[in-house]
């Protein structure tokens, strides 16, 4: 978990921070900003649910139609994970919030935006779970709160599905101009065009090809879909 | 006839959802039924004395006790209505324990089907009648089926008490896995020095007969009365003439074979002796890889032998013993664990197993002892171990842990630095499993004293890094970052699974196995060695992965059980048999084709064919008595007349 450098500075130079000592200063900020630091009560989360009242971890083990209680913490999810390098929090990690039912830790976590789905977590896992799974049911539910840890990763999907849905196929600069608008980040990897355009790997216009209005049909048939649960759902409310 | 009822409360096991008093209140009007209590417990001592008074004060002819599985009780009570002078099969049990108490919260409902089992058991009781067990003669020899560590505790255990065994190894020498270990946990002794005096005694008892390189073939026969055909593999080697000396083992041309006995580590010469404390010390050819018998011109070590004991025209041959017990010790091999590709498909030769690593560590093994790559024969500088390698893994369909790992993999973590000061050993774990007497000390040495790293996660794939050495990624949970370890040598733990064959040797023998191929025994805990066919014994791995103490005490036990069934001149036969009403067999011969103990046989009674049933071989199981389209062999104390007035009751309810 990289900690902000320039509290370190404040408590190198003794400065002091409104209402304590530079030190208690340094930690409870540290604590705030950091998940991990904090002492998890477990007794509230873990006996608040009835079966009416599914539990996150139930919840999450409907939705991605995994049995997560038989995790057993072995790490070969994360061991093999090409991905782990960046992650805050590593997949077993996720894993075990999620039998804790700490929705906020699991939802909150980096990882799940960094994740590749690649899958060698549901590979290696001795248990047959598919952990890959398990991330993609926690990105969903994720959006549905709307905390999303990392924005720009989601800012650069929807980019590329609004360009996949408009031709059928990716489309590699259109996406990257809507990311770059998107997220506001204008001039990122634009070094990387001169080259990718003189070895052909960026076409100026888009790919043409038949099939690109019956893609477009799935995602409308998607929306209308998506609008159909949100109106039940109301309904039953 | 007159019928006292017992309905046991079992504490609140059965009276914490039966109303055992009601029940017991209305056995007392069914028909025959003169006297119905309900005590605490039944089993206990003054439960069983009060069934014995009940049966004196009220004349008592016919006894039901009401309560748990008769699997574990039946006999208790047979004896205790005996002790009271009936026949021990005017007795009947009324399971409300399993089949009532513990499946059903709602009392009344419970009550209600507690008080119909009552009725059924008292229905049928009123049709039974005295049984009377026959006594036959037993063989006093027992047959030992695996030389390993357990067998050969076994063995020498029956032998000592006096009873004749005769030993039957698969491979060329006894020994078993414990053979091939360098030292042994917790103590690192020498393997060799505490087994190879064990297995010298094998040799030299007057007692034991060894039959090595032989296998099971047939078994027929039942409890004091086993027939058994052994096949001895050929050896194209006289064994009565060979001396072990050796001499053809060094002069063979072909010295590519597969290696069995040291894990593949090395290659071996096509005839071989296993190893030098091999008994018996007698040369073995495998046929795979010997140049005369795969048609080329060779036949060097039959000009060499000084005894002319090589017999390329050999033949397997069959001998058949009598016994009256058998205890299987057969065993376990590693299971096959180059399913894992991440761990390089068993194409890496810097990956081996755990027992090749023994063989690699050991005086006797292809290197002395002395620890190098099978790559390049360097020493390794970083070794690192990998466990539950096909154990505690569903997804490859093997949940079970394989028990002694942790064990020996902190053994040879520390022998490691005993035998490489220089080097670092990593071991890669998910739980520490060392519940034994001196073993969580033993693997807390390996870290402390010996300064092993230990890492808790699991590995995820194991390539070479181009430049020599192994890669190996894994996960430290407790750090929560992956970890990545350069190796010059990786030990898996490989997990075990049960002896090549095991299944079929159960189907010869009747016994049980599990979804893995483990032997089951008769009772989890109190029934351990026993299985649930009469006088087959169970010892060591064969039942349940275990290590060598537990083995050895389990090999002792069923010798126990073997020296216990032999202090008898005689068995008791069981009385529930088939019983042929002769009157009404038409001589179809249907039971005979279905027995599955061959128990039947035709015989002639005024010039017609009928059936006959060998009282002593028939098992009750009851096969014939559902076959025969007549009627006409019944089961006795479980006749169709039985069981009809027991669904006539329920119908009637």
């Amino acid at each position: 978990m990289p900690t902000d450098l320039s509290l370190i500075d404040n408590f190198d130079t003794g400065t002091k921070v409104p209402g304590g000592s530079p030190f208690s200063g340094l930690w409870a900020k540290i604590c705030a900003d950091d998940p991990m630091n904090d002492t998890l009560c477990l007794n509230a989360c873990l006996h608040a649910n009835g079966s009416d009242n599914p539990s996150f971890s139930q919840k999450v083990a409907t939705l991605s139609q995994q049995a997560i209680h038989t995790c057993y913490q072995c790490g070969n999810c994360s061991a093999g994970c090409p991905a782990a390098f960046a992650y805050d929090l590593q997949v077993n990690q996720i894993m075990r919030a999620v039998q804790l039912e700490q929705k906020d830790l699991a939802l909150g976590a980096k990882s799940l935006w960094l994740c590749l789905g690649c899958a060698t977590c549901s590979l290696r896992c001795p248990n047959a779970i598919d952990v890959a799974r398990v991330m993609d049911t926690l990105r969903h539910l994720a959006r549905e709160e709307k905390k999303i840890s990392v924005p720009v990763v989601e800012k650069f999907w929807l980019s590329f599905l609004n360009c996949l849905r408009a031709f059928g196929r990716s489309y590699e600069i259109g996406t990257m101009v809507l990311y770059m608008l998107r997220s506001l980040r204008l001039t990122t990897d634009v070094d990387l065009a001169p080259q990718a355009l003189a070895k052909g790997k960026l076409g100026l216009l888009p790919h043409s090809h038949p099939g690109k209005d019956a893609v477009g049909r799935i995602f409308t048939r998607f929306a209308q879909k998506e609008a159909q649960k949100l109106r039940e759902s109301k309904e039953g409310l | 006839m007159r019928i006292g009822v017992f309905v046991c409360h079992c504490g609140s096991n059965i009276g914490g959802t039966v109303d055992c008093a009601q029940v017991a209140a209305q056995a007392a009007l069914y028909p025959d039924v003169v006297y119905a209590t309900d005590p605490m417990y039944t089993c206990a001592e003054p439960g069983q004395a009060a069934i014995e008074a009940a049966i004196h004060e009220h004349q008592l002819d016919g006894v039901v006790v009401a309560s748990c599985s008769p699997r574990m009780h039946e006999p208790t009570f047979r004896k205790t209505v005996e002790r009271a002078g009936l026949n021990p099969y005017m007795f009947e049990m009324a399971n409300i324990r399993e089949h009532v108490s513990w499946i059903g919260r709602d009392i009344a409902a419970n009550t209600h089907k507690a008080a119909e089992l009552v009725r059924l058991a008292v229905e049928k009781l009123r049709q039974n009648s005295p049984l009377r067990s026959q006594e036959f003669p037993i063989t006093r020899r027992v047959l030992i089926i695996g030389g390993g560590v357990a067998g050969i505790q076994a063995a020498l255990d029956c032998a000592e008490g006096g009873i004749p065994v005769v030993l039957v190894e698969r491979e060329a020498t006894i020994g078993g896995k414990m053979a091939k270990l360098d030292k042994t946990f917790p103590t690192v002794d020498c393997s060799a020095c505490i087994l190879g005096p064990k297995m010298v005694d094998v040799a030299q008892h007057p007692k034991i007969s060894l039959y090595a390189h032989a296998e099971i073939e047939e078994i027929s026969g039942y409890v004091g009365n086993f027939t058994v055909k052994i096949r001895k593999r050929a050896t194209y080697v006289d064994w009565d003439k060979c001396t072990g000396c050796g001499t053809c083992t060094e002069k063979c041309p072909s010295k590519t074979s597969y290696d069995h006995f040291n894990e593949g580590i090395a290659k071996t010469t096509a005839i071989t002796i296993a190893f030098p404390q091999a008994i018996p010390k007698k040369a073995v050819i495998n046929k795979d890889f010997c140049r005369q018998l795969s048609g080329k011109k060779c036949g060097v070590c039959a000009k060499v032998c000084p005894t002319q004991a090589i017999d390329f025209a050999m033949e397997d041959t069959f001998v058949t013993e009598n016994v009256g017990s058998i205890v299987v010790a057969t065993g376990y091999d590693l299971m096959d664990w180059t399913v894992y590709g991440q761990y390089g498909h068993g194409r890496y030769p810097d990956v081996i197993t755990s027992l090749a690593y023994e063989r690699l560590m050991n005086a006797s093994g292809p290197t002395q002892g002395h620890i190098v790559r099978p790559s390049d024969g360097k020493e390794p500088k970083s070794v690192v171990f990998v466990q539950c390698v096909g154990s505690r893994d569903p997804a490859i369909g093997r949940p079970y842990c394989s028990g002694f790992c942790c064990m020996y993999t902190a053994k040879q973590a520390i022998l490691t630095k005993d035998h490489l000061p220089d080097s670092q050993s990593y071991v890669f774990y998910m739980d520490i499993r060392a519940p034994g007497k001196m073993y969580d000390e033993f693997t807390r040495r390996a870290q402390e004293e010996y300064g092993t790293q230990y890492i808790r996660g699991r590995v995820s794939q194991i390539f070479p890094d181009g430049l020599g050495q192994m890669t190996v990624l894994g996960m430290d949970t407790l750090l929560g970052r992956p970890v990545e370890i350069k190796a010059d040598l990786v030990v898996l733990a490989v997990g075990i699974e049960a002896s090549k064959g095991a299944r079929e040797l159960a189907e010869k023998l009747r016994i049980s196995y599990d979804a893995y191929g483990f032997f089951l025994e008769s009772h989890v805990k109190l029934k351990p060695v026993e299985t649930n066919t009469a006088g087959v014994f169970l010892a060591g791995v064969c039942q349940g992965a275990k290590d060598i103490p537990a083995s050895v005490a389990q090999g002792s036990a069923a010798a126990a059980k073997v020296l216990t069934l032999f202090a008898k001149e005689t068995l008791a036969s069981n009385p529930q048999i088939a019983q042929v009403v002769l009157k009404r067999c038409i001589g179809c011969g249907k039971c005979l084709r279905c027995c599955p103990y061959g128990a039947i046989k035709s015989s002639q009674v005024r010039g017609e064919e009928k059936a006959e049933v060998i009282a002593t071989m028939c098992q009750g199981c009851g096969l014939c008595t559902a076959t025969c389209p007549q009627g006409a062999i019944q089961l006795a104390h479980a006749t169709d007349n039985q069981i009809l007035a027991e669904v006539d009751t329920l119908c009637q309810l």
